[in-house]
């Protein structure tokens, strides 16, 4: 993996590299030559009209300076008669191999100018002539050795130095580089692997090397975080479902058996027929419960978010158990203040809180305690406060009170499933809402639900 | 009145065949949807009682199929599954009514006697009696041999439910729905204290009692 993404990046640097190399050598190139062309055709003016006021004897004088100035290897200059003699020339030693009698050079009418590019062998040079038709008919030949071809060539060398040293340094540094991202990434492949294999536990380690990678690293532990929590919760729920399934399963087995085995009267067998019943609907609602809870906590479900009217849910509920509290001897009161705003919430969720709290008033509350039910708007949102006179709760107990299938020391005795409080969290939560608890041991415990008002939740929309 | 139950557990649809059996229908029970499908389609069930988790076709299918062909018994669908969503799903596929597994008994059977009156359309009585107890619905008043009994508007409604299923037995969960609209029951006995403040309202010391209580069942008024 690292050496191929090396290879890729250094391929197709190379690749981007010699594409560049090639246009600039063309257009250096053709730079070059425009310039060298331009400058002969003003040697061949120049040379032109000095003939044309001086005469071939100056002329003949010029030319020869002019191409020891250059360098008689480099230049050359002839000037040719109309039968195409050469009257005067530079030294044309150093031009012996090159055919400097070009063809068609006869064909050119006078003011016409043609170039010619000649190969000089052995030298692996290019002689390039601008030849001209003077207007009395004779010809002027100027010649320069080609200058593009070797300021290209050392163009080319250049390149291919830089070249080469870019590519060893950004092959070198891409390998360390590539090897330290796949590194991070080898390290979440190696975390997943290992939780593959079942360890919920391990996190990937957070180096500091590299924005991306970290990032990464963080999402990765996040999720894992948030995987071990649902495992977790997943396996209390089936743990207590288990302890707490085996319990009223054992007692129907052991109703139903005494029965069978001791053969007793008939009004026994229906007493224990009823018990088994109450039995089985306890475990019904015990398995409900649970899992209304899961759902709730898990956000699985959405709950149905609608304006909710406190005051008539409220003053259901507390017609709903008024009788309860006037058979045990127990003073319940309502206090709704004169209007109250609309919360947001699901109506039966709501239903649910405030009798699952008042079922839980009732239960720690002796004769001539007193059980209250208020509700008052607090910032955005309603407060319901469910108070009661019972026992209360221990300071160190209050934390776990809405802990799963937590039951305290005072609750062990009275009938229940530890699952009324956590229900009324897991709902609250689920219509964001917040749940809190105030106790006193000996003179009672204030449970209060705070929902948001229904306003809030159209400003959301 | 003949109900067809189409439900896979041979163990439920026994016990609910034996059930309606003992409450005077006639039963008859297809194991798999398309059998279930097949029967339904004549038309000659009052009811018929449908699991959702079917072979070969599952409830909700079998019940759109059964609509497209016109066939309008009415169905009650049995379920595992209680989510208000699939309630929906099993009301939109044209079902009456909705029932989530484990019921009791004498729920199941409350509501197959509802839809047979309901669809044989016979007007609702506004007036109910029983032994000395009379009960007017339009005038909301009760009486007892014809002494006027003073009932709050809740106790009213839990008396006209008992009356209206005079005979048969309605569960706490069954109350706690149709008076208080409540979907569950709270741990506390709210239903068994306010039953005992109705029956010191209606019954008289020294004679039998109106209201009886079967006990893990619910409540009976005979």
């Amino acid at each position: 993996m690292r050496l191929r993404l090396t290879l890729c990046y250094a391929l197709l640097f190379v690749a981007v590299a010699l594409v560049l190399l090639y246009t600039e050598t063309v257009t250096l190139r053709r730079h070059f030559a425009e310039a060298q062309d331009d400058a002969l055709l003003a040697d061949v003016r120049q040379f032109s009209a000095l003939y044309h006021e001086f005469g071939l004897q100056a002329l003949a004088g010029d030319l020869r300076r002019a191409a020891e100035a250059r360098g008689t290897e480099n230049a050359v200059m002839v000037f040719r008669r109309s039968n195409l003699a050469v009257a005067a020339s530079s030294p044309l030693e150093p031009w012996q191999d090159v055919s400097l009698d070009t063809p068609g050079l006869a064909e050119l009418q006078p003011g016409d100018v043609r170039f010619r590019t000649l190969p000089v062998p052995d030298l692996h040079l290019s002689l390039r002539l601008a030849e001209a038709c003077l207007d009395d008919g004779n010809y002027l030949q100027v010649g320069q050795v080609e200058t593009a071809a070797p300021a290209v060539h050392h163009y080319q060398r250049l390149f291919f130095w830089v070249l080469g040293g870019t590519l060893v340094l950004g092959v070198g540094l891409g390998w360390l580089l590539i090897g330290r991202a796949m590194a991070g990434v080898e390290r979440v492949t190696q975390t997943a692997a290992g939780i593959g294999l079942g360890d919920l536990t391990s996190r990937v380690p957070r180096l500091g090397r590299g924005r991306e990678i970290d990032t990464l690293v963080d999402a990765f532990n996040a999720m894992l975080d948030r995987i071990g929590t649902l495992v977790r919760e997943l396996r209390e729920v089936t743990d207590n479902i288990a302890h707490d399934l085996r319990s009223p399963l054992t007692r129907i087995r052991g109703l139903m058996e005494t029965v069978t085995l001791s053969g007793e009267s008939l009004e026994s067998y229906r007493e224990a027929r009823g018990q088994v019943i109450e039995e089985c609907d306890r475990l019904v609602v015990l398995i409900n419960t649970m899992l209304d809870i899961a759902e709730a906590n898990a956000g699985l479900k959405k709950p149905q978010r609608e304006a909710v009217d406190l005051r008539s849910v409220l003053a259901e509920a507390h017609e709903l158990f008024e009788p309860v509290a006037e058979e045990r001897g127990i003073c319940f009161q309502l206090e709704l203040p004169e209007t109250l705003p609309a919360v947001a919430g699901d109506r039966r969720h709501v239903q649910r809180m405030v009798a699952n709290l008042l079922d839980n008033a009732f239960k720690f509350t002796a004769a001539g305690g007193q059980v209250s039910i208020a509700a008052n708007p607090v910032a955005a949102s309603v407060e319901i406060a469910v108070a009661d006179t019972g026992c209360g709760i221990p300071v160190a107990n209050l934390p776990q009170v809405f802990d799963r299938f937590f039951r305290g020391e005072a609750s062990r005795t009275t009938p229940g499933n530890g699952l009324g409080l956590a229900l009324v969290q897991a709902l609250a939560h689920a219509c964001g809402g917040e749940v809190s608890v105030e106790s006193e041991v000996g003179k009672g415990s204030c449970f209060s639900v705070r929902l948001p008002l229904a306003v809030t939740m159209q400003q959301e929309k | 009145m003949t109900v067809l139950i189409v439900e896979d557990d041979v163990r439920t649809a026994e016990f609910v065949a034996k059930g309606l059996r003992q409450a005077g229908y006639s039963v008859e029970h297809a194991t798999d949807g398309r059998t279930g499908l097949g029967w339904a389609s004549t038309g000659r069930f009052d009811v018929a009682i449908v699991d959702v988790m079917l072979p070969k076709l599952d409830g909700i299918s079998l019940i759109q199929e059964l609509r497209q062909r016109g066939v309008q018994t009415p169905v009650i669908v049995l379920s595992a599954k209680r989510s208000v969503d699939d309630r929906i799903a099993g009301l939109q596929a044209g079902s009456d009514d909705y029932l989530v597994k484990p019921f009791s008994f004498s729920e199941l059977l409350a509501r197959v006697q509802a839809l047979i009156r309901r669809v044989s359309a016979i007007p609702e009585a506004t007036t109910l009696g029983l032994r000395g107890l009379e009960l007017d619905t339009q005038r909301r008043k009760v009486t007892l041999d014809g002494e006027r009994v003073e009932l709050q508007p809740r106790e009213f409604e839990l008396l006209e439910y008992l009356m209206r299923n005079t005979g048969r037995v309605v569960s706490k969960t069954m109350i706690m729905e149709h008076v208080w609209d409540y979907n569950f029951d709270p741990q506390t006995n709210v239903v068994e204290a306010r039953m005992c403040r109705l029956r010191s309202k209606i019954e008289r010391p020294g004679e039998p009692p109106l209201i009886h209580t079967v006990r893990g069942v619910g409540y009976v008024l005979e």
